[in-house]
């Protein structure tokens, strides 16, 4: 696939502002006590707008950087968030066209799914965390949460991706 | 794009998903299979780096933070606000009795010529940084590091008693495991009959358990729970872990299993001591007091080395 330096430019600047989002003001903004993953958020929207090629390029840019940061056993953000990106990518077709509340509904549950897959990756692994526990409130807490940021981080994907507002992405 | 050249881009496309999903297996396994590897030190770097972007945003978020947390979780606060007040009430009465009980103490400690050992060990005081970044790990990060003579496995301590050990450890950060993660495991010892366990977390919001206390044993709730010491632990004889809430019999193992009420407030930390004490050492780690002060950003004398003895 062809990437022109402006397109990786742009996906450079949006990943790294949202790893400085997520590090530095989300754990304050917490709802009910839980964190709105970022960086899953994005890899939802970007598989949902430009398909599978992209999303997992940025779930795999995004899964290193929340390695780098989380404590969890290093490799699972970058497996999951691959996965989702491929996962959420699938969606791309019977979605581009449609209005953007579905899309968001569709982001929100593609959302939810990645959170229930990494329970699930913890679990294969035998990796065990604070707030297993509470995995279904952080399903939907993620869930609801990813409905609302999608209204206004769609936009900047479409910026950062180069894709024109009809919705599918054009050449880049 | 024409459906030919979308045909030819597939199997580049599914190699592309092929190579970073075997990236991602081959990072597991390496993580798991070393336990100081290049792996940790790469984290300990990127914790190096995100730590004065995350010490200078929480000057910024935190009272956002606070005034969206009062938004959104105001009857919790007030819930939370009555607690405390009843809590603030039952300390006012027993602090008095409380002195005497530790004067006492002392008189028959130095009677005995033994040394109060938990006092002498030096502690250096951390503020806590930040809030946790994802909700599958519930650690909190220090603002002082290996630089403050701070090591992994070092116990952590409020002024009310046990939260944590250190997992994690930069130049200048250090992050904290708390005691009711699912991984924590500490020795334990019931303070009125002095019988040891095993002190397990359970995941966040969950009281620990303490397994392998003899079924003989009488345990009555409202007991005292503490750190047991024994040699090569992680812990230090007599830290207050916390609480008896319930006691639940196992015949067939001939055990106890006992439900513990942390005594720190595991929500809200702000500060904390992290005790120099080291897992191997014959006896408490004695640290050079000439380490260089770190540039503090609390503004709290930064130090407390062996501040009670």
């Amino acid at each position: 696939m062809m990437v022109s330096l402006g397109a990786t430019l742009r996906v450079t600047i949006v990943v790294g502002l949202i790893c400085l989002t997520q590090i530095s003001a989300m754990p304050h903004l917490t709802i009910a006590g839980f964190v709105i993953d970022l960086f899953l958020i994005l890899t939802v929207i970007s598989g949902i707008l430009a398909g599978i090629d992209r999303a997992v390029g940025i779930g795999f840019s995004c899964g290193l950087l929340a390695d780098l940061v989380v404590n969890s056993p290093f490799g699972m953000n970058t497996l999951v968030l691959v996965l989702v990106g491929w996962g959420a990518g699938a969606l791309a077709p019977q979605l581009v066209e449609t209005n953007r509340v579905l899309r968001s509904l569709a982001v929100g549950l593609t959302a939810s799914s990645g959170v229930a897959l990494y329970a699930l990756m913890a679990w294969l692994i035998g990796y065990s965390y604070d707030a297993e526990n509470r995995v279904e409130l952080i399903v939907l807490i993620t869930g609801m949460a990813a409905f609302f940021v999608n209204l206004f981080l769609e936009r900047i994907v479409k910026w950062t991706l180069f894709i024109e507002p009809v919705g599918y992405p054009s050449k880049v | 794009m024409s459906r030919h050249s979308k045909e030819r881009r597939r199997p580049r496309s599914r190699l592309r998903i092929f190579l970073f999903i075997f990236t991602a297996l081959v990072l597991i396994t390496l993580d798991a299979r070393s336990d100081e590897g290049s792996l940790t030190k790469i984290r300990s770097f990127a914790l190096d780096a995100i730590g004065p972007i995350r010490s200078a945003s929480a000057r910024v978020f935190v009272p956002i933070g606070n005034a969206w947390q009062g938004i959104t979780s105001y009857e919790d606060l007030e819930n939370r606000n009555a607690v405390l007040e009843a809590k603030l009430a039952e300390i006012k009465s027993s602090t008095l009795q409380i002195g005497e009980i530790e004067r006492d103490r002392e008189a028959l400690l130095s009677l005995l010529g033994a040394r109060d050992t938990l006092r002498n060990i030096p502690r250096r005081t951390a503020r806590v940084i930040d809030a946790q970044i994802s909700n599958f790990e519930r650690t909190i990060e220090l603002d002082k590091g290996s630089r403050d003579g701070i090591k992994v496995g070092m116990p952590v301590e409020t002024g009310a008693g046990l939260i944590g050990r250190v997992s994690q450890v930069s130049v200048t950060r250090a992050r904290v495991e708390l005691l009711t993660d699912p991984n924590f495991d500490a020795g334990a010892r019931l303070v009125r009959s002095g019988d040891d366990g095993v002190a397990s977390g359970k995941g966040a919001g969950k009281n620990l358990i303490v397994n392998f206390i003899e079924l003989e044993t009488v345990v009555i709730p409202g007991e005292t729970v503490v750190t047991s010491g024994f040699q090569g632990s992680t812990f230090p004889e007599g830290l207050l872990i916390g609480t008896v809430v319930d006691v639940t019999p196992n015949a067939v193992q001939d055990t106890q299993r006992i439900t513990v009420y942390p005594s720190a407030d595991l929500d809200r930390i702000r500060w904390v001591s992290v005790i120099l004490f080291e897992a191997d050492a014959s006896g408490p780690v004695l640290v050079d007091r000439d380490f260089p002060e770190p540039s503090s950003e609390s503004g709290i004398g930064a130090e407390q080395n062996g501040n009670d003895s």
